[in-house]
């Protein structure tokens, strides 16, 4: 049987009923993230038909460089402009981008190629070129930044999804294939991570639990990986002196934050064996920031910082 | 464009450049006083074996201000990949359980009743009875006349709290007597 997975508005109205006091910040970023979501498929052809990922090498995966490294991304205006006539109407009724209307629409629906090379600028983690590109643009670089988390981001989920096989496991999911804490497709740092649900074998039906594997999930392109339970995803730290967790006492509900003790780094976690329904990711991503604030006020960082987890 | 993992981390990865919830015009003070008054607890992640088998499961264990708090299978090793069977499963209660016994109890022949009593009291009274049993019935000869030095009335149960060292001493030991019945509780 296989399992329920809720979509970004079910996932919102699932945690606003638990903690009716994030509600107000879950509903102002509802309509972005339902538009992130539902472009994916919308540009997924014009995407295919621009860029194509290079097939996953278990050589390349070995020495740790994602797909996208070094990929050119020309070709990609077109569907970044599909992507930036949806987004940016609800991005701009938020304070700060509202003050770059016309320079991010200038940027991504005009014609030309400036949009894409401010992509390959943070897929290639160039930020000098970043910089300069958000300046040209006449662009404050972190509202840039913050624009293509929706943009961009839109369009390098259809480009990931080439990656992915029809069925099974993903090719960088294979024993040892990629072991780093970022993402084998685009190289970012995971947002959030889940611990698998338990798994039942008929043919070993006397044994208990199964599950509990970690996968990171990652912000920008939405691709998972498997990831040890043991190991920091931030500074590689291996061993049992190395992670620890943080949870409410009561009515977790799943949600954990997974800190490591060497780097002060945390990641947000959901324990999926706590949960009825598989949330959307990102979703539950941006509702775990009362553990943010938490992890705040005891000092640790997050792996990826994002809009909602830097006070 | 050469590519390296500190590159990758600079933007795509650590997101340096990054607005906050009060710069896009969302208040969160509501949010920060809930946050505030939320009971948090925290737990480190052991890997350990499991004791029962040598199957080798691995598990990882909770533990919070020294003590264990759960249990479970560790998805992660190659043997088990997180599962555990009805023992190993149960391994947390083998650590809160009631039941467990931690002083010695003796129960003297013909009585109903359980006694505490000390662990050298009991030790004296295992050697005093393994030493009786084995002057009793130690065989020396066999029917043929060979010598076969063996003791058939003592039983030796292996456990698998036992470490492999440990394990060869036991072992040894029960050689050094005679004894030639022995099992382990894993198979069982």
């Amino acid at each position: 049987m296989g399992e329920t997975c809720l979509t970004v508005s079910e996932t919102l109205a699932d945690i606003a009923a638990r903690r009716p006091v994030l509600k107000p910040v879950l509903e102002a970023f509802r309509p972005l993230l339902e538009t992130r979501a539902a472009l994916r498929a919308e540009v997924e052809e014009a995407v295919a038909a621009a860029v194509t990922l290079p097939a996953f090498s278990a050589e390349r995966a070995a020495q740790g460089v994602p797909l996208m490294a070094g990929l050119s991304l020309r070709g990609l205006a077109a569907p970044l402009r599909t992507a930036a006539e949806r987004v940016l109407p609800l991005l701009c009724a938020l304070e700060a981008p509202a003050r770059y209307k016309d320079a991010l629409e200038a940027l991504f629906v005009k014609e030309g190629t400036a949009s894409e090379q401010v992509v390959e600028a943070l897929i290639a983690g160039n930020e000098p070129d970043f910089r300069r590109l958000a300046e040209e643009a006449d662009i404050q670089p972190e509202v840039l930044a913050f624009a293509l988390d929706f943009i961009a981001a839109s369009v390098l989920r259809a480009l990931a999804l080439q990656a992915q096989p029809a069925e099974g496991e993903a090719p960088w999911n294979g024993a040892a294939v990629w072991t780093q804490g970022y993402c084998p497709v685009c190289g970012s740092l995971p947002v959030i991570a889940t611990l698998d649900k338990r798994v039942f074998d008929e043919k070993n039906a006397f044994l208990a639990g199964g599950g509990g594997k970690k996968r990171l999930h990652c912000g920008l392109c939405a691709t998972s990986w498997a990831f040890r339970r043991s190991t920091c995803p931030s500074c590689g730290k291996q061993g049992n002196e190395v992670m620890e967790i943080l949870r409410e006492s009561e009515g977790a509900n799943g949600e954990r934050l997974d800190w490591c003790v060497h780097c002060k780094t945390y990641c947000p976690t959901v324990d999926l064996r706590e949960r009825e329904a598989v949330p959307d990711m990102d979703a539950m991503a941006l509702g775990m920031l009362h553990l943010d604030m938490v992890a705040s006020r005891k000092d640790l960082q997050p792996l990826r910082p994002s809009f909602w987890n830097m006070f | 464009m050469k590519c390296t993992r500190r590159s990758f981390l600079k933007l795509a990865g650590a997101g340096v450049l990054t607005l906050t919830l009060g710069q896009l015009g969302i208040n969160i003070d509501d949010a920060m006083a809930y946050a505030g008054k939320l009971k948090i607890e925290g737990a480190k992640e052991v890997v350990t074996i499991c004791p029962f088998c040598s199957v080798c499961c691995q598990v990882i264990a909770y533990v919070r201000d020294g003590k264990l708090v759960s249990t479970e299978g560790d998805p992660d090793h190659p043997v088990n990949e997180g599962a555990l069977c009805a023992k190993g499963a149960a391994l947390f209660t083998m650590y809160t359980s009631d039941h467990r016994l931690a002083k010695p109890l003796y129960r003297a022949p013909h009585s109903d009743k359980w006694e505490e009593k000390d662990w050298d009291w009991t030790l004296n009274q295992i050697a005093r009875r393994v030493k009786d049993a084995r002057d009793k019935d130690m065989i020396l000869k066999n029917e043929a006349g060979q010598t076969v030095n063996r003791l058939e009335s003592i039983f030796m149960m292996g456990t698998s709290h036992a470490s492999n060292e440990e394990c060869a001493v036991i072992h040894q030991a029960m050689r050094s007597l005679g004894v030639v019945h022995m099992d382990h509780q894993a198979r069982v």
